[in-house]
């Protein structure tokens, strides 16, 4: 009949017995280094991490001494995530990591160009490619943009490599640089949710407060927000009418048992307070992240009191007047405009609680009183509705956004790369329900169509088990692939799944499936190798 | 670009089919759903709009917005006055086609959509519901 | 829609038939009419179906489809569709539908490709 051979027919004993090309042995190592960056990275548990072990298996591949790979900062320059040298070199001097490095023409030439840059013949010095100093010259450079949903925002340096670089280097970390941003941006998409689930839940707590004090309210909130912004202490305090005097209503725990003064004034006059009266003073959220430095706001402490290196504070508003002020302090890292968001929320939803709860009091109060106090009544109740309806709508965008979010991290956990011409491969990980399925499906075949690829590699070492549904998504999206003019090379099919898949009676005819994934990727390489005239 | 919330149409010609198709691609775009759920939407609609073709000779199709616990989700209704199907049952069952060799599209419209409810009579008529529910962003 | 919109192209010995987005059930008819007398007229011995335009698939223009194919077939010619979009690819296969033993390439170059391995030899299904 035809040329090709019929993939369903194919045995093991034509797969080994046909050799590899050169070209295609160098997909092979491409292809393992992918699969390294996605399984060495899974315990990490900091970008730094990810991207450390990235560059190390980068200058293992292309046989460089050094790696750096720096993020775009707001000011278009460059803060480097991670470094990457010999151990001599690192024991030697001591490291940080440049911040707001400039970008030499080189790397200036990747980030606007979007392509792989490589020189040969460099002969700078380290510091001014934002290495420590210390460090020997640099001869070769590659340079290898980060992108992102066709955004740049980042670039990864290789250099030092004896002998210089060759196109074949720049295309090979392109590739599995691909798979570094996917595990990069799925972790800090993870690292949001699992904080803004946190926040979600502090805000349901608080709503379900109804019963409890004030007091109770305002210490447990307080507690939260100096959770929530890795502070070690915060205070509350309300403020007058005329927004002249502040009244400390709470310090949190850890506050208070660093702190020595006993008799801690309750009242303070807004003029007589030192940073932290600085938000109602200026009317904004106000941070301070280098207290010990001169800092002609802050008014010296007294002795006994908490030392404060970091502090940030913010005004609460109701409508045009100040009510409260909140401040949380010593975080170990910066405070920055999330944790202004994240104190700011929660305060909001304090005081709308503790205006709910004295509405209702005064709702009582008036219930004993005369008739007259109807409409009173009536408008207060309207009012406690309209409050009500609001953080209704506030709960649902709330959820929306997790929701959301949740989303975009399934996108992220089921990666779908160009392994090599015409060859994409998507690792599956986890079980697949019906809207993951969705997803994938969707994006694989337009991976496929985008890189007019013909082979797909669907590995599902990563699946731990299969019902009927998983099953038949798996065969949907078989099917589908097929339908649009690729093949997929299922692989890592394990020997519970392979019963279970047996057991379940689905008709895995016609299905093209190998061992491993290295075994799949032989396959479609020599696939490939007969699909080119 | 449609601005009711909802709507009727005729489903008397092999022109018709072609209208409802468009009518509700465009109300499926316009909703927010994906790509893929508007061609599941379309092709649903395609293979009920057939049936009332091939099998009444005439009917309508009848479309609205509806929403259930603040989700949004698209309502189309098929109806007939034809012969009625006999069986509901087996007219379900997914591989069925009737005697002259048109499969019946119920199945697979099941399949495409979040629900479909039938009701017939024989002698007196057919009509199917479907419903799509908006779920979130997807390409 | 009338018949004028499908366009049926001869390449060598291929038919090359381009299918606008959403024909109606009288133009799917009358494509199946045009492909067998431009088969005979030609002496063809493929049939490429492109469909990168198609956005609904459903039961009835599969059915046509694979028919087609199979009288192509009998006609001593092999049919391949190419260009299927994904969303379209999605829900045929949901919908259970299949298209045969009809090829599927991603594109018509491709299908060209595919084609002329196969040779001078007639192949019948």
């Amino acid at each position: 009949m035809s040329n090709k051979p019929n993939p369903a027919k194919q045995s093991q004993h034509t797969s080994e017995t046909v050799p590899l090309s050169d070209e295609s042995q160098y997909g092979m190592r491409v292809a393992d280094a992918i699969n390294r960056v996605l399984l060495e990275t899974q315990n990490c548990n900091t970008d730094a991490d990810v991207a450390s072990v990235f560059l190390a298996i980068a200058r293992s591949f292309t046989g460089s001494s050094l790696g750096l790979v720096g993020e775009l900062n707001s000011n278009n320059r460059l803060d480097m995530l991670a470094l990457s040298a010999p151990v001599e070199l690192i024991r030697k001097t001591p490291i940080t990591l440049g911040r707001n490095v400039d970008l030499c023409e080189i790397r200036h030439k990747v980030l606007t160009e979007h392509i792989p840059v490589f020189v040969n013949t460099l002969n700078a010095a380290a510091s001014t490619l934002g290495l420590p100093e210390g460090f020997p010259d640099v001869q070769s450079y590659m340079g290898v943009a980060m992108i992102h949903q066709g955004k740049v925002m980042g670039l990864i340096s290789l250099m030092n490599k004896p002998g210089g670089y060759t196109d074949a280097d720049a295309e090979a970390v392109e590739r599995f640089a691909a798979a570094f941003i996917e595990v990069l941006n799925r972790k800090r998409a993870e690292a949001a949710i699992r904080l803004n689930n946190a926040r979600l839940d502090t805000l349901l707590k608080l709503n379900q407060m109804t019963q409890a004090s004030e007091h109770e309210i305002t210490d447990f909130t307080l507690e939260e927000a100096v959770r929530h912004t890795n502070s070690e202490i915060g205070y509350l305090a309300f403020i007058n009418d005329d927004e002249s005097v502040l009244t400390m209503h709470s310090w949190s725990k850890t506050a208070m048992t660093q702190c020595a003064i006993i008799d801690k004034p309750i009242v303070y006059p807004v003029v007589d307070t030192g940073l932290w009266g600085e938000a109602v003073r200026q009317r904004k959220p106000v941070i301070t992240n280098d207290y010990q430095a001169p800092n002609p706001l802050k008014r010296g402490h007294p002795e006994g009191h908490v030392p404060v290196l970091r502090h940030m504070n913010i005004p609460l508003f109701d409508g045009e007047k100040i009510v409260l002020i909140a401040g949380v302090g010593n975080k170990s890292t910066p405070y920055d405009e999330d944790d202004v968001l994240q104190l700011t929320l929660v305060m909001q939803a304090l005081w709308k609680l503790l205006q709910r709860k004295r509405a209702e009091e005064a709702l009582q109060q008036a219930h004993a009183e005369l008739e007259s106090r109807v409409e009173e009544r009536t408008w207060e109740l309207q009012q406690i509705n309209q409050s009500l309806q609001k953080e209704i709508a506030e709960r649902n965008r709330a959820e929306e956004t997790i929701r959301r979010q949740t989303e975009e991290i399934l996108e992220l956990s089921t990666p779908v790369l160009q392994v090599w011409k015409g060859i994409v491969m998507a690792p599956l990980i986890g079980t697949l329900d019906s809207q993951r399925t969705q997803q994938f499906m969707e994006r694989l075949l337009q991976m496929i169509i985008d890189t007019n690829s013909t082979e797909a590699l669907v590995d599902i070492t990563g699946v731990p088990m299969i019902d009927t549904q998983t099953a038949q998504h798996l065969i949907d999206t078989i099917n589908a692939v097929k339908l649009i003019g690729a093949q997929v090379i299922l692989t890592g099919v394990r020997p519970a799944i392979a019963q279970a898949l047996v057991h379940l009676g689905i008709e895995l005819s016609g299905i093209t499936t190998r061992s491993s994934m290295a075994a799949g990727l032989r396959y479609a390489l020599q696939q490939q190798g007969l699909d080119v005239h | 670009m449609i601005s009711a919330e909802q709507g009727t149409a005729p489903v008397a010609s092999e022109s018709d089919i072609v209208t409802v198709r468009k009518i509700s691609r465009e109300m499926a775009t316009q909703m927010g759903f994906g790509i893929t759920d508007v061609t599941r939407i379309v092709t649903a609609v395609s293979e009920l709009a057939r049936n009332i073709y091939r099998y009444a000779g005439t009917g309508i199709m009848q479309w609205q917005i509806i929403n259930r616990n603040g989700i949004q989700g698209i309502e189309l209704s098929f109806v007939d006055q034809g012969p009625g199907i006999p069986d509901l049952a087996l007219a379900l069952q997914p591989g069925y086609t009737s005697s002259d060799g048109l499969g019946m599209g119920l199945p697979g419209s099941k399949r495409l959509m979040d629900e479909l409810e039938i009701e017939s009579e024989i002698g007196t008529g057919t009509t199917v519901t479907i419903r799509k529910w908006l779920r979130g962003t997807s390409y | 829609m009338t018949t004028d919109m499908i366009s049926v192209v001869k390449v060598r010995d291929i038919l090359l038939v381009t299918i606008p987005a959403d024909p109606d059930d009288g133009t799917v008819c009358a494509l199946q009419e045009k492909v067998l007398q431009a088969m005979m007229r030609y002496d063809a011995r493929g049939l490429i179906l492109d469909i990168a335009m198609v956005e609904t698939l459903d039961s009835f223009f599969a059915r046509t489809l694979a028919e087609t194919s199979r009288m192509v077939a009998l006609m001593g010619g092999r049919t391949v569709i190419a260009g299927m979009r994904p969303s379209v690819a999605i829900t045929t296969t949901q919908l259970g539908m299949t298209l045969g033993t009809i090829a599927s390439t991603l594109n018509v170059d491709r299908a060209l490709d595919l084609l002329s391995r196969f040779g001078e030899r007639r192949i019948l299904e």
